[in-house]
């Protein structure tokens, strides 16, 4: 289904017309309920967050400023609804200085990747993404699923930017890494 | 580390994994759990609102300032202008005024009424003041 933007739909909400809703229900759904299943790593706990979640924003429509995306917003109430869940913080902050970031060439890793087909590339990459922490899950759902920016994963998460930045590298790297290493695996 | 945002290349990959998705019934639920957000009612302005809204204060005033001049309270006589109103403003009220002192000679009497008037003069402020912040 094509959606329109969002505040389309926010515009109709505010002038009464609350059934316009649900189509922003259906267009955040799914990253709203994945945000809250990392987090809470529960299915009957992520729903029921996520639903809280778009009655909560709902609610709160109209103190909705617009300064950032409705999606922001909405991902920022879920998160915090969910880290208020585990009552505890997921995300830790890794200082800077503390953070080698190893020297590593993606030309070398990509080509081995690009010889296989598609499907073969989804095999590996899930394999790769479940071994990732839930919170490195979490951060690449909303950078590469919600196409959320380092700031604004910054503002959702309360983590600050560089350290966004630092933790989506070591992602990227780490899959990589095994990405090859199952590769190589397979060659032998 | 500005290619974590120009790779496109594990995006596309990423992308193509789908999201978890909710239960079927996820949208009815949501739309079961929310109310129809009122549109707000613009209320119009009295053209004098605030002519309207001030005359509490200057009708209260008023009362007060007619009972400090017809009172015998001794500092009043220090007040300039207080032989303007004996000789002319005075005069005009001058039955209700004469009245009003065999009323205020007695202390009690006059003690009550400010009193009171100073009651009546802040229950009006709060009245206002609770219809304005809780609108």
């Amino acid at each position: 289904m094509k959606y329109q933007d969002d505040n389309f739909y926010i515009e109709k909400v505010l002038n009464g017309d609350s059934s316009a809703y649900a189509a922003l229900v259906a267009k955040h759904k799914n990253l709203v309920f994945s945000i809250a299943l990392k987090v809470l790593n529960n299915r009957e706990d992520a729903e029921e967050i996520a639903q809280d979640a778009f009655v909560k924003a709902f609610h709160s429509l109209r103190s909705f400023e617009r300064k950032s995306k409705f999606s922001t917003w909405l991902y920022r109430i879920v998160y915090n609804a969910a880290i208020s869940r585990t009552r505890k913080r997921v995300l830790e902050t890794i200082p800077m200085d503390n953070y080698v970031i190893h020297n590593y060439s993606e030309e070398s890793l990509r080509p081995g990747v690009d010889e296989v087909d598609a499907n073969e590339q989804q095999v590996l990459l899930n394999k790769a993404m479940k071994n990732l922490s839930d919170e490195d899950n979490l951060l690449i759902t909303l950078f590469y699923h919600g196409n959320n920016s380092i700031e604004e994963i910054s503002s959702i998460t309360g983590l600050s930017a560089s350290n966004v930045k630092v933790k989506l590298h070591r992602i990227r790297k780490k899959l990589y890494d095994d990405i090859s290493m199952m590769m190589a695996e397979r060659m032998n | 580390m500005n290619d974590v945002i120009k790779d496109d290349f594990l995006a596309g990959l990423i992308k193509k994994v789908p999201l978890e998705s909710p239960s079927d019934d996820f949208v009815d639920k949501v739309m079961a759990g929310i109310e129809t957000i009122p549109v707000p009612v613009v209320e119009k302005q009295p053209y004098f609102h605030w002519m309207r809204s001030s005359l509490p204060y200057l009708g209260a005033a008023m009362i007060v300032v007619l009972i400090l001049i017809s009172s015998d309270i001794p500092y009043l006589n220090f007040i300039g202008g207080k032989v303007y109103f004996s000789s002319f403003f005075l005069k005009i009220f001058q039955p209700f005024l004469n009245s009003m002192k065999t009323l205020l000679s007695s202390r009690f009497i006059t003690y009550s009424l400010l009193i009171g008037v100073s009651a009546g003069f802040l229950f009006i402020i709060d009245k206002l003041f609770s219809r304005r912040f809780s609108a």
